[in-house]
């Protein structure tokens, strides 16, 4: 047979990268299984597999031992003749493509069959391509060599996904190692009658939501939401970057005695510094005071909080206006005091609760959302929770998956 | 989000409509290039149109801002309405940008 090498495309020139270089290689040591009850046939396409640079090529002469080879030898590619004595390639192909192993790896059929029906039934046991017989040199090679390219491409992918994926469930765990603890929130009720609830859900993405609590002393207590605009893994570097300077600040000797809207300014001075102009938080900071039975809080637009009595429609809506975190240098804030006492509620949440989409495809919108508060507090006894009638209000409103985040927290004086 | 270019003697329009969140950044982007490419004395944004705006939304308005000062031209926000209004009101978005209300 002619035995001139011919140039194929990824051949006739040096590969255009060294990482093109590099999947060139890795093609060339696929294992590749050429099954033929003939003979020549196999020898025909070896010799040109050989001349293009293949070296790992094996060999099979009837259906029977094409499965008994390809299980002990795991090829990256088959090549498939269908016209075979014992099982023919149509039931190779077949019996190959139940098996979980082989449900993805290039199997070309080798046939002089021509008829588009008999092409239609090779393709119908899962052959991938069909080379026809008699063999042309120049087509086998192009065309072994695209399969094992897209392959092996596939299969890059295909890690690289499996990479991704796994890396973005540690971020969120890591996400969610900033929330606080229960044992925490345990002991802040038993400590200073604060009853805390809390709702999170993480989307697919990662978000930028986070919030926090503190005790400052026997009578005060600091609590904020944030949520940083955007999502994706830079949203959640963010959140660390935040969550940093947050507990800094705590641990610092200011950090017991500064207002909220103090806390903000200096936080929104950091964070000016550090981030990139389209990127900023919003935030709500507040003391609770058991004491004097206030509630102090500034806001670098947050959401509405709102403050109500269980088993009331009675909901008042604070004033969440101020600059988002990060926006402008020199940003102040105002403090805001409103009374707080026993046998009433503070509701902090983030946006995906009214901006999220109901069955009709309407956002759930801020005024909705606030009706929905007072029907729920309202339908409820003052020992009933609050939060977890919402959350099931919610739920049967809204279309899944949320678009974002969703932290939702009431902290209840008893 | 969709958008609507109009540019005439020394002043750049564009005209959003729809929701502007997240995934709009790539056609954001593309707008705020072929703005600042135009290199137009006035600029303006206009969201009568616009139906919502996510925290990503301001912050590509914050984008254009910061493009538009660095070739010291001007830049105008026509319009917010609904939601837009409400959370321009709540950012303190007034202070920090020309606002045209109507």
């Amino acid at each position: 047979m002619a035995s001139s090498i011919i140039n194929n495309n990824h051949k006739s020139s040096l590969p255009a990268s060294p990482q093109a270089h590099a999947i060139q290689q890795e093609v060339l040591e696929s294992v590749i299984l050429i099954v033929d009850d003939d003979e020549l046939h196999c020898q025909m396409i070896s010799i040109i597999l050989t001349q293009d640079g293949f070296k790992n090529l094996h060999f099979a002469n009837d259906g029977r031992q094409a499965l008994k080879m390809a299980i002990e030898l795991n090829p990256d590619m088959i090549i498939l003749d269908i016209l075979m004595p014992n099982i023919d390639g149509l039931e190779v192909c077949r019996q190959l493509r139940e098996m979980k192993h082989f449900r993805t790896i290039p199997i070309i059929a080798h046939t002089i069959k021509k008829k588009p029906e008999d092409r239609a039934e090779i393709y119908d046991a899962g052959a991938t391509d069909i080379f026809p017989k008699p063999v042309s040199e120049r087509e086998v090679q192009n065309r072994v060599y695209m399969h094992l390219k897209y392959a092996r491409m596939v299969k890059d992918l295909k890690q690289y996904h499996t990479r991704l994926t796994r890396d973005l469930e540690i971020a969120h765990s890591m996400q969610n190692a900033l929330l606080p603890e229960v044992s925490q929130l345990e002991y802040i009720l038993a400590s200073h009658g604060l009853d805390i609830d809390y709702h999170y859900e993480s989307t697919s993405e990662l978000g930028g939501d986070f919030w926090g609590i503190d005790v400052i002393d026997d009578d005060q207590l600091l609590v904020y939401i944030t949520d940083f605009s955007g999502h994706g893994i830079a949203s959640a570097l963010n959140t660390f970057r935040l969550h940093t300077l947050i507990s800094n600040y705590q641990l610092s000797r200011l950090g017991k005695s500064s207002s909220p809207a103090e806390r903000l300014k200096l936080l929104n001075r950091t964070l000016h510094g550090l981030l990139p102009v389209e990127q900023f938080a919003t935030m709500l900071c507040g003391i609770i005071d058991l004491k004097k039975d206030t509630f102090t809080y500034a806001s670098a637009a947050s959401t509405t909080p709102l403050k109500l009595t269980v088993g009331t429609q009675e909901v008042i809506s604070l004033d969440p206006t101020g600059f988002p975190l990060g926006m402008i240098a020199d940003a102040t804030y105002e403090n805001h005091v409103v009374p707080f006492r026993k046998g009433e509620l503070i509701f902090l949440y983030s946006d995906v609760l009214t901006e999220s989409l109901d069955h009709t495809g309407q956002m759930i919108g801020d005024d909705f959302f606030l009706e929905m508060c007072k029907q729920t507090s309202g339908n409820l006894t003052d020992d009933q929770v609050f939060l977890n009638r919402l959350m099931k209000g919610f739920d049967a409103k809204v279309v899944r998956p949320l678009p974002d985040d969703l932290t939702a927290i009431t902290l209840k004086r008893l | 989000m969709e958008y609507q270019i109009d540019v005439t003697d020394n002043k750049f329009e564009a005209k959003l409509s729809e929701k502007i969140t997240f995934s709009d950044l790539d056609g954001f982007r593309e707008m705020v290039r072929r703005m600042v490419e135009s290199h137009s004395k006035d600029n303006i944004v206009d969201l009568s149109d616009v139906e919502f705006i996510d925290s990503a939304g301001l912050g590509m308005l914050l984008l254009v801002r910061d493009e538009i000062s660095k070739i010291s031209s001007h830049l105008t926000l026509k319009s917010p309405q609904g939601q837009v209004q409400r959370m321009f009101t709540v950012a303190r978005f007034d202070q920090m940008f020309d606002i045209e209300t109507g």
